[in-house]
């Protein structure tokens, strides 16, 4: 058990020790992945940390109708990108599709003006944003997740409980379209 | 040269989804075409910076605080947590013999207009109370129930089918039994209360008629089932007969 999931030793009141006791080691590297994967979607901090742990309560909550304890990262990872996706519809698309199209005006307008690398880094931010958005949610998912797991196609089959060629093929696709999306443009990019 | 029928092969082979006989096709033209080889190279480095632009921002970590939140809130929802499954098999069974005996009351029940006008059915529960004809026919003395010249604003439901009912079993506090006959369709809501440890046999929800219905009548809705004793029952059919 590691250190995360020794903090909440005792916390979890349920009825059979053992259940608890294996919802606490299954926590392990768990609110990270339940926030990057919030985060992939909402892109605000806040906001994922507030998904996040909306995702690791109800699979506390739910954690003894799990029959697979193994898909218990996988199950986790879907109900975080429910959540997420939900909140986003809460949110309204339209607003979401603004801001980011404002923040892309923006982030143009100063590259035009020859801006410094760090607002080049940040155009760059906004457009893979926006390339992001645009994909279909399963490519998106897709995306976000290989880039969580170091583009480790069989670790996102098994999160996704699909085979690794399909993984394969939608990172492909994802990876073009949004390519095409930024017209394959890399003369101001600076990773930070 | 004409690179333009290079193109999908270049986007390919950058995105490394290239093999066979096109990867080989586009490796020699690559060996002889400069352009294609910059491009190519170009689009490697893009995408390179794709992934690492994507991979840096998912090395994000949630803050420092996080984890004692999540721990709070878990410890404070959890002096709300159900109980488990087991605790609740004492009650489920109670659960499920009172609908068992909702259903059985309810097939030998009976309802006339008048209660229906008052939004209520009455149903006899007297226990081994005999259904309506099987009474008039023993004790013809006794009060009629249905279809009879001395009752006419008394009905006997239509015919005795079968009664099904079935009790879903659920961790939730609420356990809905639906009881299902050809005339009359109810729901009823059992209410547990785990902290008290009883059932709450509250009420049937609605019910509808069908041989309205068929008649043309707007479907009745019924907010409320009363359970009443066969003899109470007798004596106002006997009160409303004279």
């Amino acid at each position: 058990m590691d250190a995360f999931a020794e903090s909440f030793a005792g916390t979890f009141v349920s009825p059979d020790a053992s259940l608890a006791r294996e919802f606490e080691e299954r926590l392990a590297d768990c609110p990270a992945l339940a926030f990057r994967v919030a985060l992939g979607v909402l892109r605000n901090r806040a906001e994922a940390e507030d998904v996040a742990q909306d995702a690791l309560v109800r699979a506390y909550h739910n954690f003894h109708r799990l029959r697979d304890r193994e898909k218990f990262r996988s199950w986790l990872v879907r109900m975080a990108w429910r959540l997420a996706l939900d909140r986003i519809r809460a949110r309204g698309r339209r607003q979401r599709y603004e801001d980011a199209a404002a923040s892309f005006a923006v982030a143009a307008e100063a590259a035009a003006a020859n801006a410094e690398d760090i607002a080049a880094s940040r155009e760059f931010e906004n457009k893979v944003n926006i390339a992001l958005d645009a994909l279909p949610d399963k490519l998106r998912l897709v995306m976000v997740l290989a880039a969580i797991e170091g583009y480790d196609t069989r670790e996102v089959a098994v999160l996704l409980e699909i085979p690794e060629g399909t993984v394969k093929s939608r990172l492909f696709l994802a990876r073009k379209q949004m390519a095409e999306k930024l017209q394959w443009t890399a003369s101001n990019i600076k990773t930070r | 040269m004409d690179c333009q029928q290079y193109q999908d092969a270049l986007n390919a082979a950058a995105l490394g989804a290239q093999s066979g006989a096109d990867a080989q096709a586009f490796r020699l033209h690559l060996e002889i075409c400069e352009g294609c080889r910059r491009e190519f190279a170009r689009r490697r480095e893009f995408l390179g910076s794709l992934d690492r632009q994507l991979q840096t921002r998912f090395e994000a970590v949630p803050s420092p605080d996080f984890n004692a939140r999540l721990r709070r809130r878990i410890a404070s929802e959890s002096e709300r947590a159900p109980r488990p499954v087991l605790s609740w098999l004492p009650l489920l069974a109670g659960a499920t013999a009172l609908a068992a005996l909702l259903a059985f009351l309810h097939y030998r029940g009976v309802m006339t207009p008048h209660q229906r006008d008052a939004n209520a059915v009455h149903i006899a529960s007297t226990p081994g109370a005999q259904p309506p004809q099987a009474a008039a026919a023993d004790h013809p003395s006794a009060p009629v129930h249905a279809n009879s010249p001395g009752a006419p604003n008394v009905r006997e439901t239509p015919s005795l089918h079968p009664v099904v009912a079935t009790a879903a079993a659920s961790t939730s506090p609420a356990l809905r039994v639906r009881i299902d006959r050809s005339e009359l369709f109810a729901t009823v809501r059992f209410t547990m209360d785990v902290a008290e440890g009883r059932i709450d046999a509250t009420p049937l929800v609605s019910a509808s008629q069908k041989s309205d219905e068929a008649a043309g009548a707007k479907p009745l809705e019924i907010p409320l089932l009363e359970v009443q004793p066969m003899d109470k029952m007798n004596s106002e059919a006997s009160s409303s007969a004279n």
